[in-house]
Parts: C-alpha cells; sequence; structure tokens
C-alpha cells in the first residue's frame, strides 16, 4: 500500500528551502500508527510539507517518509517527540541527495497515478 | 487452561499485582465484571466515570504503583478523558480499561460506540484496541510496562465486547502469561533509557563544582524516580539550595535549612529570585513549565543549565541545557553524587558561595510569605485556615487540593517534609480533582490520614464522589475554602480586568454544603469564626468511620502573592502590594 500527499515548494523550485528536511521513519506495521504519527504532528504543531507511507522487505515494518517545515518546530524536538510513540522504532534524516531522489520518485509516483 | 476473555483479563490484571479497581459497569464491559466477582480485587464503584480515574490517579500518587480504572464505552470512555490527560500531563502511572462495540460494529455508529482510541490517542503515553481474547494477557503486560516504566504515564486498553463475552466464541482463549523477554520482544520501539552518559555526568560534577550560584530545581520526576534520598544527599554534599515545583512538594523536606520551597507564578520570593539569579540550574526531572520560567527569555539570563530527564524531548524543548543528561533521576543523581564525592575527596573545591548564601538569607528575610490575619468579625483567613489544618494534622498527613487559590496557599502553607503526601493537579489544572483523588489516595494509603481542601468552585465539580467514600466507608476529610467565587479567576479579574467581575460569583450558601454534605452521607461542619477552626479540625480528625466536610468561610477578597503575572518576567514579582505593619509571617 502506498499513500501520498504532496504540496509543492511554493516557488516552484526543485530544490527544497534548508529549513525543510526528510525524514525516514520506521515503524511497527501496525493499525492506526500513520494516524499516531499525523495526529502526533498535528497536536504539536509541526508542519509536514509532505509525506508518503510504503511497506519495506520486512512485513512487520512500514517506512513513513516525511518532508518536515523546522520553522514550526526545532528538528531536534520533531525527531524526540516521534521517538516517543511506542510504534516507531527508527527515525533517519535523509541527506539532500536522498532528498531530491525522493522528490523525483513523488513526482513520478503522483504523475503515473494520474 | 481454557479461559474467556472477561477471566483472562481480570486474571491478568490480578497477576500485575493490581489490588483496586475503580470503575462503574456499563452495556459493553459488562461481561468483565462476572469473573470480577470472583477475584480479591476490590472495586470502587464509582458515581461518574471521572471520578474513577482520578481516584486511580491518586492512588498511583501515593503508592507509585499504577492505578487501574475500568469503565464501559462511548460516554464512559468520554468522561475518563479528562484524568487521561491529567495524568498524561503530570506523568502518573494509570491503566484505564474501556468497554468496546463487539468488533463487527466497530465503525457502525452502534449504540455507546466512540473512537475510544483516536479520542484519547493525544492524551495516553500509549493505547491499544484489542481485538482478539488470545492477546488479552499480553496487551496488559504492555500495558503496565509501558506505564510505569520511562516517563510514567496513563496506557488505555480498549476491550470490544465480543471477546470478553463468555456466550460468544470469540471469547474462548487459552491462558498463557507472557514473560519479560516477550514483552521487551513485544515492543521494539519502546527501550527507555535509564542509565545517564557517564561523560555527560562528569561535566555536570564539573559544572556544579565551578559554580558559585547554583541552585537545585528539583520537579516531580524526583518522586516519580524515588530519588527523594538521592537529591538530599546531592543538596547536602555540595550545599546547594533546593526548589520543589509543585509537583515536587515533599521531595525535599521544607524544614530543611536548604530548602527554598516553590518556584514559579506563585512561588516564595526566595525560590523565584535564586533562580533568576543563579549562576547554575541543576534541573532534575523538571520541565521549564511556563508556570515556573514566566517570560523564557528572561528566565534565570546568567545560568548555565544541567537538565536531567528520563524524556529526552524534556531536554531542550524550553531552554537549551548545557549538559543535558537522559536517565533516571535516581540512577543519575546517585552517579553524580559518586563523581562529586570522589572530585571532593580528591581536593576539589567549590568558589566560596557564603556570599551567595547571605543573599538568599537576606531574601528569605524580607520576602516570607505572608498575609494580614482577619480582623473580628470578618470572615476567615483562607491563610490562617491553612496553617491550622497544617498544625493540627499529623506530619505525614497526605493532602490534596483542586486547582486555584486553594491549591497554591496550600502548596505555600503547607509543611511538606515526606514525599508522597501531596496530591494536586499540577499541569492539566483540572477543577474537581480532590475528592476523587483524595478518595483514590485514601484507598491506597488506609493507613494515613488524608485531608482534601478544596474551593467551593471545585467542589461542586465532582463532590458526588463522596457518596462513594461514604459507602465503601472510605475516611477522607474536606475543607472547602469557601469564599463563594471562583477565586483565581476573580483575583484576574480585580488585578488585571479592572475589577470587573464576569461571572465568578457562587453564592455562600447556594448550595448549603454541610446539609449536602450529610445528604451524602457524610458528617457536615460549617466554620465562620477563628477560634472555632481548630476544634472543627479535630473533631474531623477523630472521625474515622465516615467521610467528613468542613464548609470553611473565608475571605472572598484574598489574594494569592507572590505572583508574577502570566507572560511577565520573574524579575517582575509581586509582593503583596498592600504589605506593611501588622503582616505576620
Amino acid at each position: 500500500m502506498s499513500t501520498a500527499e504532496h504540496a509543492p515548494p511554493p516557488d516552484g523550485a526543485t530544490h527544497a528551502p534548508a529549513r525543510h528536511h526528510l525524514l525516514a521513519v520506521l515503524v511497527e506495521n501496525k493499525a492506526g500508527v500513520l494516524a499516531r504519527v499525523a495526529g502526533l504532528f498535528a497536536r504539536r504543531g509541526f508542519n509536514i510539507l509532505s509525506l508518503a507511507v510504503a511497506p519495506t522487505a520486512d512485513e512487520r515494518i512500514s517506512q513513513i517518509t516525511l518532508e518536515v517545515d523546522v520553522a514550526s518546530a526545532p528538528l531536534d524536538q520533531v525527531m524526540k517527540q516521534l521517538d516517543k510513540l511506542v510504534n516507531v522504532l527508527e527515525i533517519h534524516e535523509l541527506a539532500p541527495g536522498e532528498f531530491d531522489g525522493f522528490q523525483d520518485r513523488l513526482r513520478a509516483f503522483l504523475e503515473s497515478d494520474a | 487452561m481454557q479461559l474467556t476473555g472477561a477471566q483472562a483479563l481480570i486474571k491478568s490484571l490480578e497477576m500485575e499485582g493490581v489490588d483496586t479497581i475503580f470503575g462503574l459497569p456499563g452495556g459493553c464491559i459488562l461481561p468483565v465484571y462476572d469473573p470480577l466477582l470472583d477475584s480479591p480485587i476490590r472495586h470502587i464503584l464509582v458515581r461518574h466515570e471521572q471520578g474513577a480515574g482520578h481516584m486511580a490517579e491518586g492512588y498511583a500518587h501515593v503508592t507509585g504503583r499504577p492505578g487501574v480504572a475500568m469503565v464501559t464505552s462511548g460516554p464512559a470512555a468520554t468522561n475518563i478523558v479528562t484524568p487521561l490527560c491529567d495524568a498524561f500531563m503530570d506523568s502518573i502511572p494509570m491503566v484505564v480499561i474501556t468497554g468496546q462495540v463487539p468488533t463487527g460494529a466497530i465503525g457502525t455508529d452502534a449504540f455507546q460506540e466512540c473512537d475510544t482510541i483516536g479520542i484519547t490517542r493525544s492524551v495516553t503515553k500509549h493505547n491499544e484496541l484489542v481485538t482478539s481474547a488470545q492477546d488479552i494477557p499480553r496487551a496488559v503486560r504492555e500495558a503496565f510496562h509501558i506505564a510505569t516504566t520511562g516517563r510514567p504515564g496513563p496506557v488505555l486498553l480498549d476491550i470490544p465486547k465480543d471477546i470478553v463475552d463468555a456466550n460468544n466464541p470469540l471469547s474462548a482463549m487459552r491462558w498463557e502469561w507472557p514473560d519479560d523477554d516477550s514483552v521487551r520482544d513485544g515492543l521494539p520501539g519502546y527501550r527507555p533509557v535509564t542509565k545517564g552518559d557517564p561523560r555527560r555526568i562528569r561535566e555536570a560534577a564539573e559544572l556544579i563544582l565551578s559554580s558559585s550560584r547554583p541552585v537545585i530545581y528539583a520537579g516531580g520526576g524526583i518522586l516519580k524516580a524515588r530519588a527523594a534520598s538521592a537529591l538530599r544527599e546531592l543538596a547536602e554534599l555540595c550545599d546547594i539550595h533546593v526548589v520543589t515545583t509543585l509537583m515536587a512538594r515533599g521531595a525535599f523536606p521544607d524544614s530543611h535549612p536548604l530548602c527554598l520551597g516553590m518556584p514559579g507564578m506563585h512561588g516564595n520570593y526566595s525560590a523565584v529570585t535564586s533562580m533568576q539569579r543563579s549562576d547554575l540550574l541543576i534541573a532534575l526531572g523538571s520541565r521549564f513549565d511556563d508556570r515556573v520560567t514566566g517570560k523564557v527569555p528572561t528566565f534565570a539570563p546568567e545560568a548555565k543549565i544541567i537538565h536531567v530527564d528520563i524524556d529526552p524531548a524534556e531536554l531542550g524543548k524550553v531552554r537549551r541545557p548545557d549538559v543535558p543528561i537522559t536517565g533516571d533521576c535516581r540512577l543519575v543523581i546517585e552517579e553524580l553524587v559518586a563523581v562529586l564525592r570522589e572530585r571532593l575527596d580528591g581536593g576539589a573545591e567549590a568558589p566560596d558561595r557564603a556570599a551567595w548564601k547571605q543573599t538568599i538569607s537576606g531574601w528569605r528575610e524580607k520576602h516570607p510569605l505572608s498575609y494580614r490575619p482577619s480582623d473580628p468579625g470578618e470572615a476567615l483567613k483562607p491563610q490562617f485556615v491553612l496553617e491550622q489544618l497544617r498544625d493540627n494534622t499529623p506530619d505525614d498527613c497526605i493532602v490534596a487540593s483542586g486547582v486555584g487559590q486553594h491549591q497554591m496557599w496550600t502548596s505555600q502553607y503547607w509543611k511538606f517534609d515526606h514525599p508522597y503526601t501531596w496530591v494536586n493537579s499540577g499541569g492539566l489544572g483540572t477543577m474537581g480533582f480532590a475528592v476523587p483523588a483524595a478518595i483514590g489516595a485514601k484507598v491506597g494509603r488506609p493507613d494515613a490520614m488524608v485531608w482534601a481542601v478544596d474551593g467551593d468552585g471545585c467542589f461542586q465539580m465532582t463532590a458526588q464522589e463522596l457518596v462513594t467514600a461514604a459507602a465503601e466507608r472510605i475516611p477522607v476529610k474536606i475543607a472547602i475554602l469557601n469564599n463563594a467565587y471562583l477565586g483565581m479567576v476573580r483575583q484576574w479579574q480585580e488585578m488585571f480586568y479592572e475589577e470587573r467581575y464576569s461571572e465568578v460569583y457562587l453564592s455562600p450558601d447556594l448550595p448549603d454544603y454541610k446539609l449536602w454534605a450529610e445528604a451524602m452521607g457524610c458528617v457536615g461542619m460549617r466554620v465562620e469564626a477563628p477560634e472555632e477552626v481548630e476544634s472543627a479540625i479535630q473533631k474531623a480528625n477523630e472521625i474515622d468511620d465516615r467521610p467528613v466536610v468542613i464548609d470553611f468561610r473565608t475571605d472572598a477578597s484574598e489574594k494569592v502573592f507572590p505572583m508574577v503575572p502570566a507572560g511577565k518576567s520573574n524579575d517582575e514579582i509581586i509582593t503583596d502590594p498592600a504589605l506593611g505593619e501588622g503582616y505576620v509571617q
């Protein structure tokens, strides 16, 4: 299963401004986990710019890929609050190179879906 | 062994050592109430589900063991949301079990259905909809494990009716109690860090040894970590003053010469100002709450920060620490004491702090807590009632409070010399907390005397639980400071809204608290004159077979001081503007 929401950068640039960070969040593949992650962002006032969920090779684990706007809260605080969710296993910040790839893949996905 | 889900749930609670459940049955949880009849677990039948939640909190506050509440689905679940949020804000270990409509009916808007998991997600440390009877023991073990380890908090289990209903084949299960390893393996994303980083602990020790004006800022985490004696050892070893936040009252004895009492919006002048002027704040299990810091950019501007907390998200959330240490307060303090002792034994010396100590003594002498005693014929001063209550109850008396002026006066005027004797709602500020929390505390500590200090506004929110207390013979004692107002709101309207009093008057006589108490099976008393206060308290102390309610008629114009107005710097602390001749300490 794969879902995506996408808000393009306001200036239409390929590269997102530096205040945007991309997080790969490995979570237990259990009911309601996406709601926990999204609910945490809403509750703490953190901004999500884009989000995608995908299965991993291990069926017990899913990956949530999040593009966060750190103008709303420091990245450190976002990651620590995420890590407190019992179903969250690991959080990695993806490097800018991986970020470009993600944007491309996401765009390709959205276009193929349309 | 074959059991029904209901039997497995009760047996799991027994396995977790639960001795008391606070609850109220209803449709979906009904099957679980049947095997409860055969269990040694005591069930306290509340009159409102909010009461069950606050009782479980009060029980947890004084025992350190998780409080347990069990209620049905829908409105019962929504009624317990407030206690869940309260426990979440104050890190109280609690396990709440809610009934849910049968699995097949979930999502159909069935009778008494609500999205309990969705509603409580943001007010619990974790929650789970249990979908099969076989999962019940695991879910219960995980719930207790999560509630009581790391930063404690409430955990909710939502149990659909079909998996516990003996008449439904889905409730059949084979009993198996999970071992520690399987609990650990079942929670791969939950690994609280308890041991502090030794390198950081050494850095903290060096900061302490080089500081001239250190203050220990002790929070509720000290109590959660059972770290009161470790804290005392640290303070005495390094001769450092301690402030105890609202959640930490009792974590360090008020009678200790190094204790400065409560900091914050209504804190002691010396506690607030010593933090402001310090060059090192040693924050132990505290979270830089806005009621403590005032305006953050001007809070303790010269202080370096050592911040110890079991929740890494607290480190740097409000104020960037110079030395952040994730870990259990007791373990970290013990390590810190060991390092400091080694350094001191090796000849290390802290800077001369005599001038700093003298400055603090000066603040304490110049700005003690004070109020003007009432003139003959005037209404009782609430502070006077609290002094009398403090002086006429045992040293280890447990006191619970609601939220508002009476709460601040209790924290200020009580003398807390023992941990786990103060039960209040700090983070959420839940009016109506006192009565049910005191009942839960008395159930947890039947050997201790338990008083609740309540406001008249608070009392009216949850007083019906005194029916529970009377029926269950739980002899709590309630002192209502009845000033006929929502007093704290009135204080703000007087000070910040040009005395335009909007919707704060409650009437001293409606309801008649004495008659109301008697109608609920309690002893009711009314006290209006200072000379009656002590004898009424002593009479209440002697009653041990039913609850007692005393309606103290207090002065509505009395305000809580000191005060740091909301959003202002702690430097702008107001001691009583009318302070002058005739005040008593």
